[in-house]
């Protein structure tokens, strides 16, 4: 019995050394990533005038982006504290500024829509959906890509800067 | 644990954390670097793997809807032992189940918590957890299992003392309409469902289910009743089982409405006590019912609300023979009934950076846990009466606190405080590290301490001697992604049990001062490819004492676990295999009647295999399962729950199970 425990703890102990991440030290995890976009697409955007104190970056139905994005809490955007919220239910999401919207949520999307109006909040998702929403984030290969929506950030009166524009894979406009 | 696994334990967790805080200085702070610059930066993609979406820091198994559908599960205990170092026993009554540290059937009923969509379902009489026909769920209903072991007092208090199985039911929008399903199976078995599902424009989810099962069951052997006076040892036409189930889930908004009924029917092949007659009528019903009620807002952007009401009922009838009516009494009647509700509010706060807050406050009244006995004579005329009756509050507060130091390392720390009416308060506190060196691997290590409450059965049994017992567990848990597709797990664990009750021949009583520790190490590896291949293994090796300091009876040292699945036939069907190896086991002491106490009986290893083919695509709304349980028709057989010796003086240790089985399911989606 106990030189089956030692034998299995050496087993682990070898995967362990043999996979120390010392073989790719400059990949980044996913939801990582998404989140330093996140709070890059609220950075590169000139947001209208507002009271608030707080810039909030809401997320629903992704709790591993919304766990990444906290370290991003305390940082200013547009002279902003940003705080990270995230949500289980609707109810909050016209005090948000960002809102994520993970693919749980996505069939929920209408009703988001509907309920924000032309309120200024820029919505992103990683799923396929651009129409419906500000900015779509996808995975292309080993990299993450980005489309704009600027229809859509036209409604809640969002001016994309043009350097996020121009690393955007593409931008979707109507005239 | 031994000296030697501890050092490499220890010198294993120095090398992790030396390269840790190798790689701590190479990973960039993200926030501070040029978006021109990230855009061009390559990720390591998101898991392909099933994800736990329990905050626990324990190593959780995971079974998804998929599985269920491409291994045939068709109740709770065939998900259980598919599931790393798990297995159940069944004794013609109901499903036990057996893991760390548990694994004699007494054992399984107060120390396993098995919840429903947050709801925690064991009555409040026995603290049962229903796993197989008796229990609330259709597994047609489930879109996910989650098997998190360890103790779960700090957060759901008595009950979560070595594990909990969490079930969380499908939405409506899976169905998206009418699905009619009927199932024939072996020994004289059909099944037939009705499920509506739909969401609506307005956000409205709903799902309603009906079902409805009949077993014939078969005539059944048992070597111990192999007399001329007990027809031969043969039980005919005793094994019949039928249950019908409803389950309706409303959502709309932040409010969920759900309710779950179930009444099992069992007539009893065994005999399951000494005084009663063999190949007589032994039924048994068993009624469960809840209804659950929660609500979830957004108070602010940092707090979050969830108030839940729920109230439960269970019912337990039993009809009995008597092998010997001198006394009068030839039939026994047995009625015992449990009602409880209970109030529930938690937040979540989020007003710190880096600590996210969760607590709470939970009453729950008992008020209701009643038992009476009947007992009939020949004619039917009852001879005598017995009743008892117990009740229980309990309010409960809790707090944990999931603070995290930096990129790499968190701390979670919660308490739960229970003041029962009849007991004295307890504290159940856990402690767990969680340490990231990169987004593929995992460490967690915990300490926790856990509680049972004495049930009303242990009241009703032990009298004043029924009293809480406890557990502390010690867990070190490791998780790599190899890549996205290729996940192993491990975890190595000790659990040391206390104040368990002990028969003291001086005080002629029981009493509070057994102890035992259980120490074990599973490891497992999961895969899939693009293909929809799936395959997982695992082994889980353990060493559970009892209190006396030998093996513990029917936990086997060692079990394995193999779980394959892949498309045939261009893509149309899906092959599941699943093998699971259960090493040997001791069955139970058995009583004595000459005065020296026998060796107790070893039952072999053994290896079982099942197939399920199911269809991956429909065909004008239709869609099907067809399984094999048992494969390869080995006969095999169980430890027995019973320890009296009948007139023929053969023991009763052992129970046989079935050989192969057949089971199809035809499904239409309209």
């Amino acid at each position: 019995m106990r030189t089956f425990f030692l034998l299995v703890s050496f087993w682990l102990a070898g995967i362990a050394l043999a996979n120390s991440p010392v073989d790719r030290p400059d990949a980044v995890a996913e939801a990582d990533m998404k989140a330093a976009y996140i709070y890059n697409f609220g950075a590169f955007t000139e947001w209208p005038e507002s009271n608030r104190i707080s810039f909030n970056i809401c997320v629903l139905g992704d709790d591993r982006i919304g766990r990444s994005l906290k370290r991003y809490e305390g940082k200013l955007i547009s002279n902003r504290r940003v705080v990270v919220a995230r949500l289980s239910s609707l109810a909050a999401i016209a005090d948000c500024q960002l809102l994520f919207i993970g693919e749980s949520e996505v069939h929920n999307l209408g009703r988001i829509t509907h309920e924000l109006g032309n309120l200024p909040v820029l919505t992103v998702t990683d799923a396929p959906v651009l129409t419906q929403v500000g900015v779509v984030i996808s995975l292309v290969g080993q990299r993450l890509v980005f489309e704009v929506n600027l229809d859509y950030c036209k409604r809640g009166n969002l001016k994309p800067q043009s350097n996020l524009l121009r690393l955007a894979k593409s931008v979707r406009k109507s005239d | 644990m031994s000296f030697d696994v501890l050092k490499v334990v220890f010198v294993l967790i120095g090398l992790q954390l030396a390269g840790g805080l190798a790689c701590a200085e190479t990973v960039r702070d993200l926030s501070d670097t040029p978006f021109e610059q990230l855009v061009q930066q390559e990720v390591v993609p998101a898991s392909l793997l099933a994800q736990q979406i329990s905050d626990s820091p324990s190593a959780v198994a995971i079974v998804t809807a998929d599985d269920i559908r491409a291994y045939g599960y068709r109740t709770l205990a065939d998900v259980i032992n598919g599931m790393r170092g798990l297995y159940t026993t069944y004794d013609y009554r109901y499903q036990y189940m057996g893991g760390r540290s548990f694994g004699v059937p007494g054992d399984y009923a107060g120390r396993i918590m098995l919840m429903i969509d947050g709801y925690a379902t064991q009555d409040s009489l026995f603290n049962q957890a229903y796993i197989d026909n008796s229990g609330l769920i259709d597994l047609d209903l489930v879109e996910r299992v989650e098997y998190v072991p360890g103790t779960g007092s700090v957060t759901y208090g008595s009950n979560a003392m070595l594990g909990i199985i969490n079930v969380v039911t499908r939405r409506g929008s899976a169905f998206n309409g009418t699905q009619v399903a009927g199932e024939v199976f072996s020994h004289g078995g059909r099944k037939e469902r009705l499920t509506y599902g739909k969401r609506f424009e307005n956000g409205a989810d709903v799902l309603f289910s009906v079902s409805a099962l009949d077993v014939n069951g078969r005539n059944r052997y048992f070597p111990a009743y192999d007399t001329p006076a007990t027809n031969n040892g043969i039980a005919e036409g005793r094994d019949w089982e039928r249950n019908k189930r409803f389950f309706g889930k409303f959502s709309y908004e932040g409010l969920t409405l759900e309710g779950a009924y179930v009444d099992r029917n069992k007539a009893v092949p065994t005999n399951p006590a000494y005084a009663t007659a063999f190949n007589s009528l032994f039924a048994i019903r068993d009624e469960n019912a809840f209804l659950n009620a929660r609500y979830e807002s957004d108070l602010g952007l940092s707090l979050f609300s969830s108030t839940r009401f729920y109230y439960g009922q269970y019912v337990y009838d039993a009809f009995r023979e008597f092998s010997d009516d001198s006394d009068g009494e030839k039939y026994g009647q047995r009625r015992f009934e449990g009602k409880w509700w209970g109030l529930d509010q938690k937040f979540v706060g989020n007003w710190f950076q880096d600590h996210a807050l969760v607590f709470g406050v939970e009453y729950r009244n008992d008020f209701r846990q009643n038992f009476r006995w009947r007992y009939l004579s020949a004619a039917h005329e009852t001879v005598r009466t017995v009743q008892e009756d117990y009740a229980r509050r309990t309010i409960s507060l809790y707090l944990t606190d999931e603070i995290r130091l930096n990129d790499q390392w968190s701390l979670n720390i919660g308490a739960r405080y229970d003041d029962a009416s009849d007991l004295a308060p307890n504290w159940s506190p856990r402690l767990a590290a969680i340490y990231r060196p990169a987004a593929e691997t995992t460490w967690k290590a915990s300490y926790s301490e856990a509680f049972r409450m004495p049930n009303a059965n242990d009241r009703s049994t032990y009298g004043a001697a029924a009293a809480p017992e406890y557990v502390a567990a010690s867990e070190l848990v490791f998780q790599h992604e190899f890549t996205p597709r290729l996940r192993f797990t491990g975890s190595l664990y000790r659990y040391k049990r206390t104040r368990q009750l002990v028969y003291n021949a001086v005080a002629d009583d029981y009493l509070p001062e057994g102890s035992s520790t259980s120490r074990g190490l599973e490891v497992e590896l999961e895969r899939s490819w693009e293909s929809g291949i799936r395959v997982r293994g695992s082994m889980a090796w353990q060493d559970a004492s009892n209190v006396q300091g030998a093996q513990l009876a029917n936990a086997p040292h060692v079990l394995g676990k193999f779980n394959l699945t892949f498309p045939v036939l261009a893509d149309q069907w899906r092959v599941g295999f699943e093998g699971q190896y259960l090493g040997s086991r001791l069955a139970l002491v058995q009583e004595e009647m000459g005065g020296t106490v026998p060796d107790q009986k070893r039952l072999g290893a053994m290896a079982l295999a099942n197939m399920t083919l199911s269809s991956e695509r429909k065909w004008y709304g239709f869609s099907a399962s067809f399984s094999i349980r048992n494969l390869f028709d080995r006969h095999y057989e169980v430890v027995s729950p019973f320890t009296w010796r009948p007139a023929s003086d053969i023991p009763q240790e052992t129970l046989r199970m079935d050989g192969r089985s057949y089971w199809f399911q035809l499904r239409c989606d309209f």
